[in-house]
């Protein structure tokens, strides 16, 4: 399987993402004031046409490759034996087709939302621009590999990549300079972008990781072979310029630039939102238990030497060592750089809750870790219970292997546990209150308390089974025993767990109040607005928590002034104790910003 | 906004297009050598497009045609086959390698079809040819593509 194999799995995995978060951003969504004045096109309509549009232009570039693909063939192709217009046929009636039927369509777009600017804001606007501007760039992607790869003379000539490469990349600069010229006017769609762009981020991350790591990976291996292996036949290709490190590096130069890109570039000024922490935490927390999960296959190979349980020779034995180093040492590499990253945002009112959320992410690592050395242990104690009271024709040594293993978990497990773990009890010990009210912390221990009563019925379930099964038939053996193994581990193992995590989550109920502390109501609030920068209206939909209307100020005193946070909660205090159910917010020279209310 | 990329870029493919167009309909095939072993599999795949099963068989050495007749070719799903085995098929030559007496021929095949999304989908791959010659005339020593329904081995004598 290539590497560039996952990338359909990923794209698919990128739409649904935009396809969910489209559906929950227009369920939080909530109803624009102009909407009773100003519907725009209508949502039927708009799925219609951008639905239609959508397809026609899919269908289009295909048309288009295929076409110019034709024109390849002849020129870098062998002498033909036979022809086939195939090629042509199809990609001329794709684009006569396609053409109209994706002009009209846009088309009447584009004149929609020029009449209507309304429509500019509409979600399913964004959701087809940034599906389209993702599967561009996924195409872009896989054809910029394979022209990069023939040109590094590590692959075939690539006649569809080079036909498809210009339609591609035209059409995600179409739309990413509307999509620049437009911008995104509220938090919804500011959404939709941000999802693209760290979707992009983390693809294009994992490929540079991953294409680095293969080629580091390929002369590390050779190394190895060097020093320990006797070589009867050397391959084909050795040394730095070989066909597989060229390979790798295509794919490491493809995904750097699109990591450096959307990250760099395009997500430059995009703090302080959801998904850039999300990105983040999948990065750090990511890398930490690649990193970790590695340092642990070689603790584990290493220490399954020393007792003894290997049946190779040495050299076979730990020959997976240098890709076990190689996968640890990336994620290494973006655990620092990423938890360097972390730090650096979290400041101000982030420092507290991403602390939390990093610390309950790398307990969590720890925690399963420790719950995998424990099924070992159970499952081992008792495998080797039932081969005690079996009769044994060799020498049985089967428990090595599993000690291996478990040292390895424990010696991952404890340090990361017992450190992350500590820290957050002695936060929570400072202020209890802030503690057990975190999202984080409630998470975590309800996903334990979920894992943990899911494993023990399982395991209980399946223990008891065993056992009413033999007893029923009168089949009580050390068979019975050893069936039992597994589902006595799962049994256990929650048993070990549960009880603290419960005995915290009771500790927890004694801090909350019972009372939950009502939500202030929203009101229908209008900000008087000047042309230009959204950065006002979105300070105060972020301290109210809801979406605000703006209205042009058209005055020519008309000025916008500029908020801190402190400013903007101050606000969002005012709207919520004013006394009629909408709001009009006139920006002040004197007070800041005036808020008047009427019924 | 500055479209003057977009216009740029849409000429380029216009000319792209009829390019594509032109050069298309212009292009004819290969004529190879006469008495070459790549004329010769020319020969044969004409033969097969044109459903010419006696000159196909022909194509084939003593030892072939003896082990399989034109019936066992053609007959039963061969012939039941709505298509031509070279319907929508490009062939181009890839190369030529001598080995003793044997030529191999080997020729890349891209097929394209019609069950993709929004638009056909292709593959292609390669597959070589096994020419010896045979009073003076390249014939297939080895069972050609596409693959016929021939018996694998010599039929057993029969008893008497």
């Amino acid at each position: 399987m290539g590497t560039l194999d996952i990338i359909p799995t990923l794209t698919l995995l990128v739409i649904v993402g935009g396809v969910a978060y489209a559906i929950y951003a227009w369920r939080k969504h909530e109803p624009d004031p102009d909407d009773d004045h100003d519907p725009g096109m209508g949502t039927l309509k708009r799925l219609y046409f951008y639905g239609i549009s959508f397809a026609a232009l899919m269908t289009l570039v295909a048309g288009i490759s295929l076409t110019v693909q034709s024109l390849l063939n002849v020129l870098f192709d062998g002498q033909a034996f036979s022809l086939s217009s195939n090629s042509l046929a199809w990609g001329l009636s794709l684009f006569i087709v396609a053409l109209p039927i994706w002009f009209f369509h846009w088309r009447f777009i584009l004149r929609s939302v020029a009449a209507m600017p309304v429509e500019s804001r509409s979600i399913i606007r964004k959701v087809y621009i940034y599906l389209t501007l993702g599967v561009a760039l996924g195409f872009l992607v896989a054809v910029s590999y394979e022209i990069l790869k023939w040109a590094m003379r590590a692959g075939e000539f690539p006649e569809f990549s080079l036909a498809s490469v210009l339609p591609w990349a035209m059409i995600w600069g179409y739309h990413w300079q509307i999509e620049s010229t437009e911008g995104q006017p509220s938090m919804e769609t500011l959404g939709i972008r941000r999802l693209y762009l760290y979707a992009a981020s983390l693809v294009g991350g994992g490929m540079f990781a991953v294409g680095i790591g293969a080629m580091i990976h390929t002369l590390l291996q050779d190394g190895y072979a060097a020093m320990f292996m006797a070589t009867v036949d050397l391959p084909e290709q050795t040394g730095l310029a070989r066909e597989s490190l060229r390979t790798d590096l295509s794919v490491a130069i493809v995904g750097g630039a699109m990591y450096w890109t959307h990250w760099h570039r395009f997500a430059r000024n995009e703090k302080d939102s959801i998904l850039r922490w999300i990105a983040l935490f999948i990065a750090s927390v990511g890398g930490a238990a690649t990193a970790l999960g590695s340092v642990g296959v070689m603790v584990s190979t290493t220490l399954s030497w020393l007792l003894g349980s290997a049946s190779q020779r040495a050299a076979l034995h730990f020959e997976d060592m240098p890709g076990a180093l190689v996968v640890a040492s990336v994620g290494a590499v973006a655990w620092a750089l990423f938890r360097r990253r972390v730090l650096m945002e979290a400041v101000g009112e982030y420092a507290t809750p991403v602390r939390r959320i990093y610390d309950h992410l790398m307990t969590a690592f720890g925690l399963i870790a420790l719950a995998g050395a424990s099924f070992v242990i159970f499952n081992t104690a008792l495998a080797t219970v039932a081969e005690a009271m079996s009769v044994s024709i060799a020498d049985n040594d089967a428990w090595r292997s599993p000690v291996a293993a478990i040292l390895a978990m424990l010696i991952i497990g404890i340090p990361v546990w017992g450190y992350y773990w500590r820290r957050l009890r002695t936060a929570y010990a400072a202020d209890p209150e802030s503690e057990v009210t975190a999202l984080s912390h409630r998470v975590y221990i309800f996903a334990v308390l979920g894992a943990g009563a899911l494993a023990f019925l399982g395991g209980g379930g399946g223990t008891l089974f065993v056992i009413l099964r033999d007893i029923l038939d009168a089949d009580l053996s050390v068979e019975t025993l050893r069936d039992l193994t597994p589902a006595i581990g799962f049994a256990l193992t929650s048993a070990l767990f549960l009880p603290y995590h419960w005995a915290i989550y009771r500790t927890d109920q004694s801090f909350q109040t019972d009372e939950p502390t009502p939500e202030p109501a929203r009101k229908r609030v209008t900000l008087l607005t000047t042309d230009g920068d959204p950065t006002l209206a979105r300070t105060i939909e972020d301290a109210l928590g809801y979406s605000i209307r703006e209205a042009r100020w058209s005055d020519p005193e008309a000025f916008a002034p500029t908020l801190d946070d402190d400013e903007a909660i101050r606000i969002a205090g005012e709207i919520s104790q004013s006394g009629g159910s909408n709001v009009l917010l006139i920006p002040d020279e004197v007070a800041g910003m005036k808020v008047v209310s009427y019924d | 906004m500055n479209n003057y990329w977009l216009i740029g870029g849409g000429a380029v493919l216009g000319i792209l297009i009829v390019a594509s167009i032109v050069v298309s309909m212009l292009q004819k095939e290969a004529e190879f050598a006469p008495g070459s072993p790549e004329a010769a599999v020319q020969a044969y795949l004409r033969a097969l497009d044109e459903d010419d099963f006696q000159a196909v068989h022909d194509a084939l050495s003593p030892e072939l045609r003896e082990r399989c007749s034109v019936k066992d070719m053609f007959g039963g799903r061969y012939v039941g086959q709505r298509r031509s085995a070279l319907e929508d098929k490009r062939i181009t030559l890839e190369g030529a390698r001598k080995l003793d007496d044997i030529t191999f021929v080997t020729v890349r095949i891209v097929e394209l079809h019609s069950d993709g999304l929004f638009g056909p989908s292709g593959f292609d791959y390669d597959e070589t040819f096994a020419l010896e010659q045979f009073d003076g005339q390249w014939k297939f020593s080895q069972d050609p593509w596409p693959r016929f329904h021939c018996p694998t081995e010599s039929p057993s004598p029969v008893a008497l």
